[in-house]
């Protein structure tokens, strides 16, 4: 096991692909450790590749790539601007209350970030707010694409842990939206101190409809999506595909802001971002199958089950390694190489793995705008031309939310738990 | 990419990068065909269970052989284009001398990996691909060679970086959002 994470570590550090560190540091063990087991390598491959539920991954990204494309990130800043913009730093509450629809449409914190980064970071800075706590904000906010469902790494948690996709959305919704709100009471907090301006749509009530029209459709889909998936109409690859139906249909009939001709180059760019996601899935099968010969999670239970900590001592041990994990490794290896060694050890201790996927994913989440491999800094950089460094301090204050919510995760597994007694 | 920038790049590829290229492209396109093929499947799947109360058994099949090709290939076509996740930090970090041939032996180590995969695939695809799937009934190795073709683009594509020399690669600004 040694052999494997040491040849593991090397081959991440040299930068080979983290799909073929897994797959040579598995056949390195192989080879020296297990050399009769080696034929049945291709097989674990394609069996890792063969998954009826991930089809629901490259559809879920081609849903928010297509609702991206058709502009709906206007639709739904006038749609919050109307909403919360009244209030005293109104544009942080815009900026905040677009991300929570906007995760619940695109399901990636990295389009949230490029897509209303670009649109209000420069329109706060106009009105006041430094270009730092804007992007903070923005990055922060974006946190909620991954947890708000339907939310891309939630299916590759639910397919890895063997949970149901509709189970793992509905208990990600309130610590989703706990977030948003809490982000939005430390807005309000600053805005008295820093004297942020409230941001008044002034609108007729005839604008006003128009607004709630624009953005009407568009809102319908994480609750079209999701409902389908939850309700048992569709399991969730079909959910998905209804998905991709629908804002085809808006974005080419209802709001005619897409061409036929755009389509391919968005079905090309989801299935190769759906193509590097798998080929890690299928390898990490070498690993899974790893762990399982060596016995390390019945090892790991071992050990923890001896320093006799209660669940929720244990959840915040594992809590604070998945934030260090997610700081260095991107959120689909993290989850791929954490949830096999974790989640036995927490069954133990009678830990749903409801309640882990969420505190997982919501940390891992944190990982995105966290220093040195921080993606949505990496994106807001890139639209402000700060640095990492000072776009991660303006995210500070807002991350406290996401970490209060992780907290209350592991305290009150209700908050995961619940909503699923709501439709069992 | 604007078209100024994309000749630009165009006129410094040697006719072996160009080739490769223009075959990644058609992967890419073939693989992309997959994906709208299964999205139409998937959907074609829903509304006629709803409105006419009609199944098709092999479809969820069908869908899952056109997924594990289009994985195969994509992954392939992800080593031309460097879209792979990978941790670049330290390797950009080191001076560019010693980064370069960090790289090139990191295309060496995929290359090796997919060259002895591919060969257990044979031995394996020998063994057990005569074997009839379950529902469409069609012999297993028709999906099992995926993974043997995968892996020899792998290494064709990883050969031509080699040769052709890396450039920083014609990313899509989304190119990662599946995983967040």
């Amino acid at each position: 096991m040694i052999l494997l994470l040491v040849s593991l570590m090397v081959l991440l550090l040299i930068g080979v692909p983290i799909a073929y560190s897994l797959g040579l540091s598995g056949l390195v063990y192989f080879l020296i450790m297990q050399p009769g087991l080696i034929g049945v390598l291709p097989q674990r491959v394609l069996s890792g590749m063969d998954l009826y539920t991930m089809i629901a991954l490259p559809l879920f990204i081609l849903m928010g790539l297509v609702m991206n494309a058709s502009g709906i990130t206007a639709r739904l800043i006038d749609f919050c601007l109307m909403l919360v913009g009244r209030f005293p730093g109104g544009l942080g509450h815009v900026n905040i209350s677009t991300s929570m629809i906007f995760g619940g449409i695109s399901g990636s914190s990295v389009s949230d970030t490029a897509s209303v980064g670009s649109a209000m970071i420069p329109e706060m800075a106009r009105k006041g707010y430094s270009v730092e706590t804007a992007s903070g904000i923005t990055v922060a906010s974006s946190t909620m694409g991954m947890i708000i469902p339907p939310s891309v790494p939630m299916v590759i948690y639910a397919v890895t842990a063997q949970q149901s996709i509709g189970t793992m959305f509905m208990a990600s919704l309130v610590p989703g939206l706990l977030i948003g709100l809490l982000m939005m009471g430390i807005i309000a907090l600053m805005a008295g101190r820093q004297g942020y301006p409230r941001a008044h749509a002034g609108l007729t009530p005839q604008q006003r409809r128009q607004v709630i029209q624009r953005a009407v459709l568009a809102l319908l889909i994480p609750v079209f999506v999701v409902g389908a998936v939850v309700g048992g109409v569709a399991t969730a690859t079909e959910s998905a595909a209804l998905g991709v139906g629908y804002a085809l249909f808006l974005a080419l009939v209802v709001f005619k802001s897409l061409k036929l001709r755009e389509l391919p180059a968005l079905f090309r760019s989801a299935v190769m971002t759906s193509a590097t996601v798998m080929i890690i899935i299928a390898m990490s099968q070498l690993y899974v199958w790893i762990l399982s010969i060596e016995q390390i999670p019945q090892l790991l239970a071992g050990f923890l089950g001896g320093l006799d900590l209660t669940p929720i001592l244990l959840l915040l041990v594992v809590a604070a390694a998945v934030l260090l994990i997610g700081t260095f490794i991107d959120v689909t290896p993290a989850i791929l190489l954490i949830t096999p060694v974790v989640l036995p050890v927490l069954a133990l201790a009678d830990i749903s793995p409801v309640q882990f996927g969420v505190l997982l994913i919501s940390g891992l989440a944190i990982g995105l705008v966290t220093p040195p491999v921080g993606m949505c800094l990496n994106v807001c950089s890139s639209i402000t031309g700060l640095s990492i460094g000072r776009i991660f301090r303006g995210a500070l204050p807002f991350l406290l939310a996401n970490l209060l919510v992780m907290l209350l995760v592991i305290a009150f597994p209700a908050i995961t738990l619940w909503p699923l007694t709501l439709f069992s | 990419m604007n078209p100024p920038l994309m000749a630009q790049r165009m006129a410094e590829d040697t006719a072996l990068m160009r080739a490769m290229r223009r075959f990644a492209s058609l992967l890419e396109n073939l693989i992309a065909a997959l994906i709208a093929a299964v999205f139409l499947l998937c959907l074609a799947l829903v509304i006629l269970r709803y409105a006419f109360s009609i199944g098709f058994a092999g479809a969820e099949e069908l869908m899952r052989f056109l997924f594990v090709y289009s994985t195969a290939l994509g992954a392939s076509v992800a080593i031309l284009r460097g879209e792979h996740i990978r941790i670049s930090v330290l390797v950009d970090a080191l001076p560019k001398s010693i980064a370069v041939w960090l790289n090139r032996l990191r295309h060496c180590l995929v290359m090796l990996f997919n060259g002895y995969l591919a060969w257990l695939s044979l031995s394996w695809i020998g063994q057990v691909g005569r074997f009839r799937s379950a529902v469409l009934d069609v012999p297993n190795w028709v999906v099992q060679i995926s993974v043997p073709i995968g892996a020899l683009l792998v290494i064709l594509f990883s050969l031509a970086v080699l040769v052709g020399g890396e450039r920083p690669s014609a990313q899509r600004d989304d190119a990662q959002e599946g995983q967040a």
